[in-house]
This record gives C-alpha cells, structure tokens and sequence, in this order.
C-alpha cells in the first residue's frame, strides 16, 4: 500500500527540531517507509536529522509518500499533525 | 540498552542533556553527565567516570561521549576502553544526542557507536553548500 498526498507546514517555527522530533514519535508504531520531499531534499520521516535538513519554512508544501501495511493510519497521523501545528502555538 | 555517560569540559555534558530534552519532550533520555573542571584532579576525575559507568551499564555496555579528542575528559575516558564493553566517541554534538535517542533501542554497542559518529560528522554542514546541491538527506 502506497500513499501520496500533499502537506503544508502551518506552525510559526517551520520544520524545526521540536516538530520533526513529533513527526518521528508519531511515526513510531507504524509499520512503514516514510519520506517528506521539499523541493529538491528528500528526509526521512523516522530521522529527526533528515527532517530538519529540509530546511522547510512556514507555509511551505511537502509532499509526503508512505509505503507500506500502516500507510494509511500513519498518512492519517502525519496529516493531523501537520494541520495541529505540531502542538505549538 | 547501552549506557551512555558523557564526559565534557565545564557545564557542557549538563547543558547538552537539558537542552536535548527540551527537543524530544516526551521521549526517555537517560543519559550520566561528569562535568569535568582542568583544575580538578585527574584521579577524582577517573572515580566520577567509574561510578557513572558503573550506573549507566545494565548489561548491554557504555558508550562514552566527550567534548574534544586530546582533552582532560577525552584522555581520561580512554583509560576506560574495554573491547565490546566500553567505547568512546569524541565531539559530542547535539544531533548526536537527538538521534541517540530514537535510536538507543535494540542496537549493540557497537552499532550504535558507528551509527552516532556518521551523524555527528553529517550534521556539520556548509550551509551554501548543502544548499546548493540536489541532496537526500
């Protein structure tokens, strides 16, 4: 099972340290590959470090790919998170 | 789990701690800090490094960070390696720590040390440089 779909970055802080590291506790349980591209940088969504290496600002679009038996349920996560910006604010 | 202690100049180790709990929040970060002064003697210093040790390892080995290879804490530090048991890694950084803990969980001492010093080292980052270039990262 694969699933694409489009994700905008709505917290003030943009994919910062503390957002990435709740994007890789939320994936935790889930069995599947994650990945979060931003323009021309593709992350990990399970590695804190490769998240953040994309550079990814406030409002900007990542577009989000999830293989595997879980992806729906951890698209589904990913996706309230990001629209819960990140718990903040 | 391997244990983790670090062993760094001044307030460093403490400060490195605290500020890596205030990125990953809820996660579990049990790691041993021995701050270390120049002005202290080496051999208290080796007896701090001992006993942290010694509470850091249930079992599986320690993994010692210090701050700087060639430093009070580094040289000391080294005086603890011990094949498969004990290592250490110099130039502890905050990615370090921040990968450490998502990925302490069901590696060896060993793994878990090679793992760690890749991303310390791939966190060091020209920034015009990563950004110029088209890069997974």
């Amino acid at each position: 099972m694969t699933v694409e779909k489009q994700l905008t970055v709505q917290n003030r802080a943009g994919m910062h340290l503390r957002a990435a590291s709740k994007i890789v506790s939320a994936l935790r349980d889930f069995k599947c590959d994650v990945e979060l591209t931003y323009e021309h940088r593709t992350a990990n969504a399970r590695s804190i470090m490769s998240l953040t290496q994309l550079i990814a600002p406030p409002g900007s679009v990542l577009f989000l790919r999830v293989k595997g038996p879980d992806a729906v349920r951890a698209a589904l996560a990913l996706e309230k998170l990001f629209q819960d910006r990140f718990g903040e604010e | 789990m391997v244990g983790i202690v670090i062993v760094a100049h001044g307030g460093l180790s403490d400060e490195l701690i605290r500020t890596t709990s205030l990125i990953v929040e809820d996660e579990m970060i049990s790691v041993h800090s021995v701050p270390v002064t120049d002005l202290e003697d080496p051999d208290d210093i080796k007896r701090r490094i001992h006993t942290a040790i010694k509470q850091a390892d249930d079992g599986d080995g320690v993994l010692i960070f210090t701050d700087m290879f060639g430093g009070t804490p580094s040289n000391i530090a080294l005086s603890f390696l011990q094949e498969d048991r004990v290592d250490v890694i110099s130039g502890v950084n905050l990615p370090m720590l921040v990968d450490l803990v998502y990925s302490r969980e069901g590696k060896t001492l060993a793994e878990l040390a090679a793992q760690l010093t890749e991303t310390g080292k791939n966190n060091i980052l020209l920034a015009s440089q990563y950004l110029r270039g088209n890069q997974r990262t």
